[in-house]
């Protein structure tokens, strides 16, 4: 053979954190969302260590206050500092969209195999029910579930699960479809194997980079509902800290020379958004392109 | 350079040069490639996937993907391709340049109908009334030889065959009256009775308007069947020129030597040479890039590249193309005579399976619709025995694979095991036991591996479902299977995309191999392949079959390489057996015409290609069904 086969290849050996680490650095704009996300991330998981006050200690004598030494970006209206409240704050406001992410991508790619994999009234029964789902805007779900359950982080989580289960659904069927079509399935049927080990070992495994890359995108997305319910009194319950709750409590402020909080709020929503949407595109990108 | 067409050729090209700045970085592609075309003439263009063939056919009108570097110098006539201005290389491409691609499918858009895709420059370019436009469309697609033209140019792309797509390709690219046409591979998506008639329609057209052309193929018995001079191009240089009939006769590059037997034959099995490893895919700086492969290789090869020697009818360039002309070559052996006679192994009289009437009817949406795609196939395949069912695209062949491994049920009729294993059932237990007796290998090693599994974890899979091997047990026989198809060891731990064609398509068979089924279904398996890949596969088959005493069913619309591995021939046409009998006797006495239309379809020495008239005739066109 011309290739010099016994020489281990070189890119199946390594660490999987010298990969990243590679793939990071040949990708820029992979690397700078990354970093962002990553400092932000790490930040509010050292909440306790980072963050230079209990984030709902009223100081009364001392509201509205802007940056000082003391408070680096200033109090907010009973007091409290601004970015002990951001850094906890980003607990819920990221592990929300955490959540919806994993429910709705266990969920989506379940019915998403089970579809392509059986067809015939089964897929159907299930691509109508994407369709369905589709047609109603996540917020107005939520708000129905709220109705029915009463607000807080447990109904926003189920809510948006259901919400964003047939958007990772459809675009991983579509995909599934394709690949469960391809010779190389049939060729693991024609050697005897079980269906489950189809699915474990090539199905999943090929749809993987398309389901990771919708799920990114689902975050960002969701994180942006979350932020909305929380901001429409759905969500988080103050006085826990939140970022939507935050942009929502600041609000008076907007009017009356206090924008602070609501600003500081709005732009991290904005920042980690933007970020892992660019991952996500990134990641989708890459798939399509077939890496 | 020893210009053969003189004195004033139509196009000449000299030290054309191309470079590729791509993301991994500078890619050479072409270096010093020079030729001629004289007013008329036929230059045939060969090599293998990677050679450089097609970006020498781009390169004449810059059709060049971004990032692309080109130098040196394309004459057509006296105007300098490569220093034109935007707007006259565009009129130059519509007009005294045609163009014929390999995939008709992707060129043209399946939105618009035929009309408007020939009309569409006619109207735009040159400035064409729409109703002008329509009656010059007509007229072209009769010159191409398709029937009721105008009620063509109202179908859309999906509704015509890929052989008459093709032509419509060719009635686009006429569509200007060009001097020179240029077709890319146009006739390596088609099965052999289609390539015929496109040729044939291809060669008229040429001998009417006394074009030239450049006639791009990896099927070096094809480009010298139909041209008059054919190059040889490896690694992005032309290693020999000459005319047709002279370079088939006496090739001095040894590549074109291998080219030249690795192809199978219609007069009988022989041993194909086998260029081993993987076609080189970009240009070396230093020494000659066939070199690795060559069994002349001597160490001056792989130090200095080799010059031009120029021959009274023709150039080459080797180092060593004295002593091959001369008949010496010093290291004795022209190639590695692997299998020197493929020795044919002794069938037993067991049967191995039987099929019975095995009938296949695609319901219709609509009462009456149904379509049958097989009718009434019986047959036994003795252990050991290798039987071919050949066949056009649309014969049913591929539906009778599907039907005898498992994959279609069979809407009458029943495929049988010795044991009476159920075929039938889709139950896991059937499918394992079935498993064991038969396996399928398709014809895109591209798509018939998962591309993120190794091919040790593919061929592991498979011996992990049938066999209670210990860990070592398990990794020992997949390298068995690995060193039984001829692939290094090395390969168990690379994914498929590290693979070339050839090396796939043998870890399929090794994968269909691990059951250790008595049956090895082969549908098409060698038809996506290069000349010299297929010499590589069907050489593995028949060592196989010796070895292993497996019986193989090959399928393919190709009887030349049908017989190379086959004793025993079904000829299907139309979903319906039309002859059978030994190899032999069916290709030397045929006696249905549709095994005659398939034996003159193959390209030989002395072959001109034949329009078929049999069965292109019916309006609605069915597209050809995709086999794999």
């Amino acid at each position: 053979m011309s290739i010099p086969a016994s020489v281990p290849p070189p890119a199946l050996r390594r660490h999987w954190a010298t990969n990243l680490a590679r793939r990071s650095i040949a990708e820029p704009g992979l690397l700078l969302p990354g970093i962002v996300v990553a400092l932000i991330v790490l930040c509010c998981a050292l909440a306790p260590w980072v963050a230079p006050y209990d984030p709902n200690n009223v100081d009364l004598a001392n509201v509205n206050s802007g940056s000082s030494a003391a408070h680096l970006l200033g109090t907010d209206a009973v007091g409290r500092d601004l970015l002990s409240r951001l850094i906890y704050g980003g607990r819920t406001t990221l592990l929300v969209p955490l959540l919806v992410t994993l429910g709705a991508g266990i969920a989506g790619t379940a019915f998403a195999l089970t579809s392509a994999w059986f067809g015939g009234w089964l897929d159907y029964l299930i691509a109508r029910g994407f369709d369905i789902l589709f047609a109603f805007p996540g917020i107005l779900l939520a708000i129905l579930a709220t109705a029915v359950m009463g607000p807080g982080l447990a109904t926003m989580t189920l809510a948006l699960v259901i919400a964003y289960t047939p958007y990772v659904g459809r675009i991983v069927r579509s995909e599934a479809i394709r690949q469960r079509n391809l010779p190389y399935v049939s060729a693991a049927s024609l050697q005897g194997g079980s269906s489950a080990g189809i699915w474990t070992r090539h199905l999943l495994p090929n749809v993987a980079p398309i389901v990771n890359a919708q799920l990114t995108l689902a975050y960002a997305y969701s994180l942006l509902d979350a932020a909305a319910l929380s901001f429409l009194g759905l969500g988080i319950q103050p006085p826990t800290p939140d970022w939507g709750v935050m942009v929502s409590e600041g609000e008076p402020g907007l009017t009356s020379g206090h924008p602070q909080e609501s600003l500081y709020a709005g732009a991290l929503i904005v920042i980690v958004v933007v970020a892992v949407s660019i991952i996500g595109n990134r990641l989708a990108d890459r798939a399509e392109v077939g890496l | 350079m020893s210009s053969v067409s003189s004195p004033e050729p139509l196009l000449r090209v000299r030290d054309l040069k191309l470079e590729l700045v791509t993301r991994a970085g500078l890619r050479r592609i072409l270096a010093d490639v020079a030729f001629d075309i004289g007013r008329g003439e036929a230059l045939g263009l060969v090599g293998e996937s990677g050679s450089g063939k097609s970006m020498t056919a781009r390169s004449l009108i810059r059709l060049l993907p971004p990032g692309a570097r080109l130098s040196g110098t394309v004459d057509l006539d006296s105007t300098n391709v490569l220093t034109l201005g935007d707007r006259a290389l565009q009129r130059l491409r519509g007009g005294r340049v045609g163009m014929v691609f390999q995939d008709p499918h992707a060129h043209i858009n399946p939105v618009h109908t035929i009309g408007d895709f020939l009309t569409e420059g006619m109207i735009a370019v040159q400035g064409l009334s729409r109703s002008r436009a329509n009656r010059r469309a007509r007229e072209l697609l009769e010159l191409v030889h398709i029937d009721a033209p105008a009620a063509r140019l109202r179908q859309f792309p999906h509704e015509l065959s890929g052989g008459m797509l093709q032509r419509v390709m060719i009635a686009a690219a006429i569509a200007g009256e060009p001097d020179l046409l240029i077709a890319d591979e146009p006739t390596t998506a088609l099965d052999v009775t289609t390539q015929s008639d496109v040729m044939a329609t291809l060669l008229e057209l040429r001998a009417e308007r006394e074009m030239a052309l450049l006639f791009i193929t990896h099927d070096l018995e094809l480009a010298a069947a139909t041209c008059d001079r054919t190059a040889v191009i490896y690694a992005g240089r032309i290693v020999e020129e000459r005319p047709s009939s002279i370079l088939h006769r006496d090739p001095r590059h040894p590549y074109t030597i291998g080219l030249l037997r690795a192809r199978p034959q219609i007069g009988g099995r022989r041993a194909l040479a086998q260029l081993e490893g993987r076609a080189a895919d970009s240009v070396l700086e230093i020494g000659c890039a066939f070199a690795p492969r060559c069994t002349f290789a001597i160490d001056l090869c792989r130090t200095k590249t080799p010059i031009q020697t120029s021959l009274v009818d023709g150039r080459v360039f080797c180092h060593r193309s004295d002593e091959i002309a001369a008949g010496g070559t010093g290291g004795g052996k022209v190639f590695q005579d692997l299998d020197l006679l493929n020795a044919p192994s002794s069938p037993e009289e067991r049967p191995v399976l039987e099929a019975t009437q095995l009938r296949k009817v695609y319901r219709g949406r609509r009462q009456g619709r149904d379509r049958v795609a097989v009718e009434g196939i019986s047959l036994t395949l003795d252990r050991g025995a290798a039987l071919g069912i050949v066949g056009e695209s649309g014969s049913g062949k591929t539906t009778v694979a599907k039907m005898l491994v498992g994959l279609e049920p069979p809407t009458e009729g029943a495929v049988t095991f010795p044991g009476g294993i159920d075929v039938a059932g889709r139950r896991r237990e059937g499918r394992k036991q079935r498993a064991r007796q038969i396996q399928l290998v398709f014809q895109n090693p591209y798509t018939s591996l998962d591309p993120r599994q190794t091919i040790g974890a593919a061929l592991a899979e498979a011996l992990r479902i049938h066999f209670a091997y210990s860990r070592e047990e398990r990794e020992r026989r997949v390298l068995d299977l690995l060193d039984s198809v001829g692939l290094d060891p090395g390969l168990a731990n690379r994914p498929p995309r590290h693979l070339s064609g050839g090396q796939r398509q043998r870890a399929a068979i090794a994968r269909a191999l691990a059951t250790e089924p008595t049956t090895l279904v082969l549908d098409e398996a060698v038809s996506a392949l290069d000349i010299s890949v297929q010499a590589q596969v069907l050489n593995l088959l028949n060592r196989l079959r010796r070895e292993t005493n497996t019986a193989l069913i090959f399928i393919s619309h190709d009887l030349a390489a049908v017989a190379q591995v086959t004793d025993y021939i079904y000829v299907m046409h139309q979903g319906a057996v039309v002859e059978h009998g030994p190899t032999d006797r069916v290709l030397t006495n045929p006696t249905a015409p549709e095994t005659q239309a398939l034996i003159d379809a193959i390209p030989r020495e002395g072959w001109a290609p034949r329009h078929l008239f049999t069965t292109d005739s019916a309006l609605p066109s069915q597209p050809e069904r995709s086999s794999a």
